[in-house]
Parts: structure tokens; C-alpha cells; sequence
């Protein structure tokens, strides 16, 4: 039988399958039949032999009780006529010692007498198969006492022969059975294969010249005749719809021609087009570089503001203290020219001196490291290398810085850091990064109320600085949320607002810091952005 | 209580025989005796009497001190037989009207034979089975004898008295038997 996957034809398949099962169904039909009439036969000729052997016993009692194995003899004879029986024995058991012995017997014509079975008269007096024989004992009983045995032994040949001749007949009509299935099945197989071989013909030449307008002719089987006219009505609709689509082609070839003019116009349109759009894009980055350029310009104008009202104070104190001074050593000169110089008015000029040249010293002091704070934010952040740098005192100078603003509301800035906190970074870009969140809050965040809430707070955490910068504002419009970091993002636009802040933002922490940065969402309750970025070390 | 009877029965044939086969080869005559007394009892299965028949079976003998009569008188078990066995002695051969009354067999040695005659016979019922020694015996109008023919006996019909007997010996027994006249 082919494997499933393996090709077969349908004549093979056909014949194969019908062969088999024929095959089988015989086979199994004629064993069951002849081991059925075999045992049959078998078992009439037990039971025909064992009632021989009743009669035999029953007519036997009289002569055994009477001491007549004469009679018994001549009865036996009688048995000539039964030619399955070949030997009958009769026995006798002894009234006195019990014991079994001959009485007499009866030898079928040509069959050779056989020795005494008197060993073998034991029940159950089953009968049993000896070679071409069978051996049947029955008791001779008498008033429900056995008086003797009697013993045939029977001639199975004719039943053996009887079963080879079953056997040759049977094998015999099963084969021609199998003949007259294969020829049947050739006819059948035939009469199938030729109209699929036809059809398949038809098809390939369909399928090789393209000629769609022949037809399958009808055949004699009815699945088949659907099949062709399946084929039939294909071919009528894949030949009509051929034409459909030649005449489709055609148009399409036309539609084609008109559309590539189209389309060649469109496209000269569309460069023209798009080049008016280069040109405007390279305007509008100009645009946005000289806004940026702007922006910064206006966040160092900012900071120089607050650099330079920062220093005022300590300078207008240094100032005001040598003036002072300038006048009490006027004063004092003026007295010694004058010889009117007294020693108290030199003692109180040269301690007034001394507290007018600490305050100039504290102020110019205070002013030096004003513009030396300043002077590290001030650097070139594209070319700054990292420094170590106190993130504290950092945000202190950038609160320092943005005083003024700060001082004119009465926001309130936490800052949650470690005051001793030292780490390897920029602080040109931390400086502008750390003003533009906190300008964008005092600016968008806290326009309805008086008193804000701004923290920021710092973390170390394997190798990456945290700054969590939140405050309690209003929060970011949920329509600019997913673009804040975007330029020209802005809800004050014709107010004032660029929409540069956040996106300089941005691009300090990705690209000066390689860091990241994230609005978290906090709804209407203020912002919320986490600034990560890597630093070389930490103290 | 049946199988208890048949047991019986048969341990009393057995122990016919085997007293036959006991008994020493120059007791010859004993030994005919014997088998002619089992023969007897053994007939008395194979025999239908009319009805009515008695309530026992009566084998009537004439000879009390020798014979079969003997024998059979001195088997006890023959009286619990089914139905029982009664033995019988008459010691007047001219009482038929009780012979034909009481007995089922009537057993004829040689001796009474020599004293009876063929009008004896006669007076004698058909229902009743006479058994002699000698073919004369049934010459003479008896039904059976049993005579000795070498170290065995066979038994022997009047076919024409059975023919006239309204009592009834099974076919197998007959198929046995030898008919005289032939």
C-alpha cells in the first residue's frame, strides 16, 4: 500500500484496494466457513461414532450378563455396513475381582486387529483423535452398574478427505473469485480512468495553448459529467473574462498613457514644489538658529542681569566705603594741614578708616567671588570639560543669579541635596539647564497664585545623577505634553514666549550632559521633570 | 431409596457370580446349579407379566434340598428385591390351581420332569413362565430350559408356547436365546 504522501494512480489505488479487500474478505470468509464446516463435520462424525458405540452397548448388556460373546459377535458383524467404524472392542468387567478384561471384538474387512485398550477404559470417556483415527469408549451399564466397555475405534480418512476436498474447493472458488473481482475492477478502473485521462488531457492543453474556447465532451459517469461541465462553465467564464481583460488592458494602456502626461506635469509641479519648500525650510532653520542664537543671547542678557545686580550691591558698598574714606582722609589732611590734627580725631579717623577699608575689602571680596561663580557658568558649554563641582553651591549660585526675579514673588525654592555633594560634570550646561526650569515656573507655572513651590532634588545612583525638579504650578496643557521638548512648543506665543526654553533644555541634557530627561505626568498639579545624567565621579 | 435398592440388587448378582466362580471345577454339577439359579433370577428381569401380576415376584420350586431352589431359597437378599423375590416350595406337583396362583416361575429339575406330562403342562396358566432342564422338557409344552452346552448354559424357547404365553421376554433376550423346535 503507498505511504500517505506517496503519488498513486487511481487505476493502481482502484485495482489495489479492491484486490485487498476482496482478498481479505474471502480469505476470512472461507476460513471461518471451512473451520466451522470442518468442526461440524468432525463433530457429526463423533457423535455418530458415539452412538454407534451406545447401541453397541446397550445390545451388549444381555449378552454380558448372559455370558454370550457368540451372539455378541455375530451381532458386531452387523456393523460390516458402517465403514467409518474399523474396530469394535468389547470388555467385561469381572463380577468377583473387578477387573477388565476382553470379551469380544470385531475387525472391519482389510483392517488388521489391534491390541487390547483395556488401560485406556477410564472415564472420562472423551473421544480422542489418534492420526487418521478416533478412538470412542462408552460404558455398558445395567441397572446403573458399569458391566463392561465397549471400544470403536473409528476411520476419520473419510472426513480428512472430505476436508481436503473442502479446502480444493474452496481455495478454488475463492480464486476464481479474485479473477472475476480483478476483471471487474480492470473494467471499472477503465471505465473511470479513461474519461479523467481525457479530461486531464483537455486540461493540459487548455493550460499549455491558452485555448479556452474548446469543451469537455460528456461522459458515461455522473461525477465525471459534472466535472466536465465544471470544466465546460470554467472555461466559458475564464475565456469570457480573458476578453474582459484584454478589453480592460486596452483601457488601462490608455489610462496609463494619460496618466504618465499626468503625472509628468504633476511631477515638474511637485519639484518646483518641493524645491520652494527646501528653499523655505532652509529659511525657516535659519530662522530657528538665529532664534536660538536669540534665546541664548536673551538667557545670557538674563543672567548678566543678575550678575551685574548681584555685583552692584557689593561694589556700590565698596564704592560708598572708600568714598568715605576719601572724605574722613580729606577731612583728616585738611586737619594736619591746619595743624588742628588732635589725637582723638586721628584715633577716630584711623578706626572709621578701618571699618570703611573692611567694608571695601568685604564687598570687593564679596564681588570677586560673585564674578568668579559666574565666570565657570559663563564658560563655552560646547568645549567645557567636566569639572568637579559642588551641585549645592551650583544651584545656590543659579538661585543667587535669579534673585531679583525670584525676590519679586514670594515663590519658595527647596533644595533637597547633599551639601557636601561633589561631582564630575559641566556646570555651564547644569547652570542654564537648572535657570531655564526655573524661569519657565515662575513664568507659566505660578500666574494665579502668589506663593509657589519649587524643589529640587538631587541623587547619586550607580554612576548617574537624578535631579527631580518639581514644582506645585499649574502643570503642562495636556495638548503640548508629548511635544514640550519640541521646538517653538509654547503657550505664551505673541507674549513673549519663544517655545525655545525646553527644547535648549533638551539639547543641553542629551547632547552637553548625555543625559536624559522626562516630564513625568502629574496632571494640573505642577511638573514634574527627572533629569539623568552620567558623571565620572562623585565626592 | 431407589438407588439404595438397585445397589442392593446388583451386590446380589455380583454375589451370584462370584460364588459361581468360587465353586472348584469338579463341583461341576454344583456349578450348572449355580449358574442356572443366576440364570433364573437374571431372567426374571427380562420378563413382562400380565397384569394383574402379584405383588411379589414367586419362584416356586419342588425340590428343597438340592437344585436351584436351594440355592436361591438360601439368598436372603432376593427378598428385598424391587418387586421382592419370594421362593417358593411345593411338595405336590398336582397342585396347579396354586401353582398358577402363587407362582411366576415354576422351576422343573429333572427330576419332576420324569413325573409330569404334556396335560400337566397344560393346567398350567400362560401367565406363568415353567423352565426346565432338557430340550424334552419343552417337547413336551414348556416355555423355557436351561441347558448345559460345555462349561456354560444356553437357554432355550418353545417358540410355539411363547407365541400362546401372555407373558412377554424382551426382544434382546430373545436375540439370545435358541429356539426348539428350530
Amino acid at each position: 500500500m503507498p505511504r500517505y504522501g506517496q503519488i498513486i494512480s487511481i487505476k493502481k489505488a482502484l485495482i489495489r484496494t479492491v484486490m485487498l479487500i476482496t482478498a481479505f474478505c474471502l480469505i476470512l470468509s472461507v476460513s471461518v466457513s471451512t473451520y466451522l464446516d470442518i468442526e461440524k463435520q468432525r463433530t457429526i462424525t463423533v457423535n455418530k461414532l458415539t452412538t454407534y458405540a451406545d447401541l453397541i452397548a446397550f445390545n451388549a448388556q444381555i449378552s454380558l450378563l448372559f455370558d454370550d460373546e457368540d451372539t455378541e459377535e455375530t451381532r458386531l458383524k452387523a456393523f460390516r455396513a458402517v465403514k467409518e467404524i474399523k474396530n469394535i472392542h468389547i470388555y467385561k468387567i469381572d463380577d468377583f475381582t473387578n477387573k477388565t478384561s476382553f470379551f469380544t471384538s470385531y475387525n472391519a474387512p482389510n483392517t488388521p486387529p489391534i491390541p487390547a485398550k483395556i488401560n485406556n477404559l477410564q472415564a472420562p470417556f472423551t473421544p480422542k483423535s489418534v492420526g487418521s483415527y478416533i478412538d470412542v469408549i462408552r460404558p455398558i451399564m445395567f441397572e446403573e452398574i458399569i458391566q463392561g466397555y465397549v471400544y470403536i475405534r473409528g476411520d476419520l480418512s473419510a472426513l480428512n478427505a472430505y476436508i481436503k476436498d473442502k479446502l480444493i474447493i474452496d481455495v478454488s472458488v475463492a480464486f476464481s473469485v479474485l479473477i472475476v473481482v480483478f476483471i471487474l475492477s480492470l473494467r471499472i478502473q477503465r471505465r473511470l480512468s479513461k474519461p479523467i485521462e481525457g479530461l486531464s488531457a483537455l486540461v493540459q492543453d487548455v493550460s499549455k495553448n491558452k485555448s479556452y474556447d474548446v469543451r469537455a465532451p460528456q461522459v458515461n459517469v455522473l461525477e465525471l459529467n459534472q466535472l466536465s461541465h465544471s470544466l465546460n462553465v470554467l472555461f466559458s467564464r475564464t475565456q469570457a473574462q480573458l476578453e474582459r481583460q484584454k478589453k480592460d488592458e486596452q483601457e488601462i494602456r490608455l489610462l496609463n498613457q494619460n496618466l504618465e502626461e499626468k503625472v509628468n506635469h504633476r511631477t515638474i509641479a511637485l519639484k518646483e514644489a518641493n524645491q520652494e519648500l527646501l528653499n523655505t525650510l532652509e529659511r525657516m532653520h535659519q530662522y530657528q538658529n538665529q532664534i536660538v542664537e536669540n534665546e541664548k543671547m536673551a538667557s545670557l542678557g538674563q543672567m548678566v542681569a543678575g550678575v551685574a545686580h548681584e555685583v552692584n550691591t557689593p561694589i556700590g558698598l565698596g564704592v560708598t566705603g572708600s568714598t568715605l574714606l576719601k572724605d574722613k582722609l580729606s577731612e583728616i589732611k585738611s586737619a594736619f594741614d591746619n595743624k588742628t590734627l588732635t589725637s582723638k580725631q586721628l584715633s577716630r579717623f584711623i578706626n572709621d578708616g578701618i571699618e570703611n577699608l573692611e567694608l571695601v575689602y568685604r564687598s570687593l571680596n564679596r564681588a570677586a567671588e560673585l564674578i568668579s561663580s559666574f565666570k565657570q557658568v559663563a564658560v563655552d558649554q560646547d568645549t567645557e570639560s567636566n569639572l568637579m563641582l559642588n551641585i549645592n553651591d551650583l544651584i545656590n549660585e543659579v538661585l543667587l543669579s535669579m534673585k531679583a526675579d525670584i525676590n519679586l514673588t514670594q515663590h519658595q525654592v527647596i533644595i533637597e541635596c547633599p551639601e557636601s555633594l561633589k561631582i564630575q560634570s559641566k556646570a555651564g550646561p547644569l547652570h542654564q539647564i537648572l535657570q531655564n526650569l526655573i524661569e519657565n515656573s515662575l513664568i507659566h507655572a505660578f500666574d494665579e497664585k502668589t506663593s509657589g513651590l519649587i524643589t529640587i532634588k538631587v541623587e547619586i545612583d550607580e554612576g548617574q545623577c537624578q535631579i527631580n525638579y518639581t514644582d506645585n504650578g499649574k502643570g503642562v496643557p495636556a495638548n503640548i505634553r508629548n511635544r514640550i521638548f519640541d521646538p517653538f512648543v509654547t503657550t505664551r506665543r505673541g507674549e513673549g514666549g519663544s517655545g525655545l526654553g525646553m527644547h535648549l533644555v533638551y539639547n543641553l541634557v542629551t547632547q552637553a550632559l548625555k543625559g536624559r530627561i522626562s516630564l513625568n505626568n502629574t496632571g494640573s498639579t505642577g511638573v514634574n521633570f527627572i533629569i539623568t545624567f552620567p558623571i565620572e565621579g562623585e565626592i | 431409596m431407589k438407588s439404595i435398592n438397585l445397589l442392593f440388587n446388583n451386590s446380589l448378582l455380583i454375589a451370584l457370580f462370584c460364588s459361581l466362580l468360587l465353586i472348584p471345577k469338579n463341583t461341576y454339577a454344583e456349578d450348572i446349579t449355580k449358574v442356572r439359579s443366576a440364570f433364573i433370577f437374571k431372567l426374571s428381569k427380562f420378563i413382562t407379566f400380565p397384569a394383574p401380576s402379584l405383588s411379589n415376584m414367586n419362584f416356586c420350586f419342588f425340590d428343597k434340598k438340592q437344585g436351584p431352589g436351594k440355592f436361591l431359597y438360601n439368598m436372603e437378599g432376593l427378598k428385598s428385591q424391587t418387586p421382592p423375590i419370594s421362593i417358593i416350595f411345593f411338595d405336590d406337583i398336582d397342585k396347579t390351581t396354586e401353582l398358577n396362583q402363587g407362582c411366576n416361575i415354576i422351576y422343573l429339575n429333572e427330576n419332576i420332569q420324569s413325573k409330569i406330562d404334556k396335560q400337566w403342562i397344560n393346567k398350567i396358566s400362560s401367565k406363568v413362565v415353567v423352565i426346565g432342564e432338557t430340550l424334552e422338557f419343552l417337547d413336551l409344552g414348556g416355555l423355557v430350559a436351561l441347558i448345559p452346552k460345555g462349561n456354560k448354559v444356553r437357554i432355550f424357547i418353545n417358540k410355539t408356547k411363547l407365541s400362546q404365553s401372555q407373558v412377554k421376554i424382551e426382544s434382546r433376550l430373545l436375540a439370545l436365546v435358541k429356539f426348539h423346535p428350530q
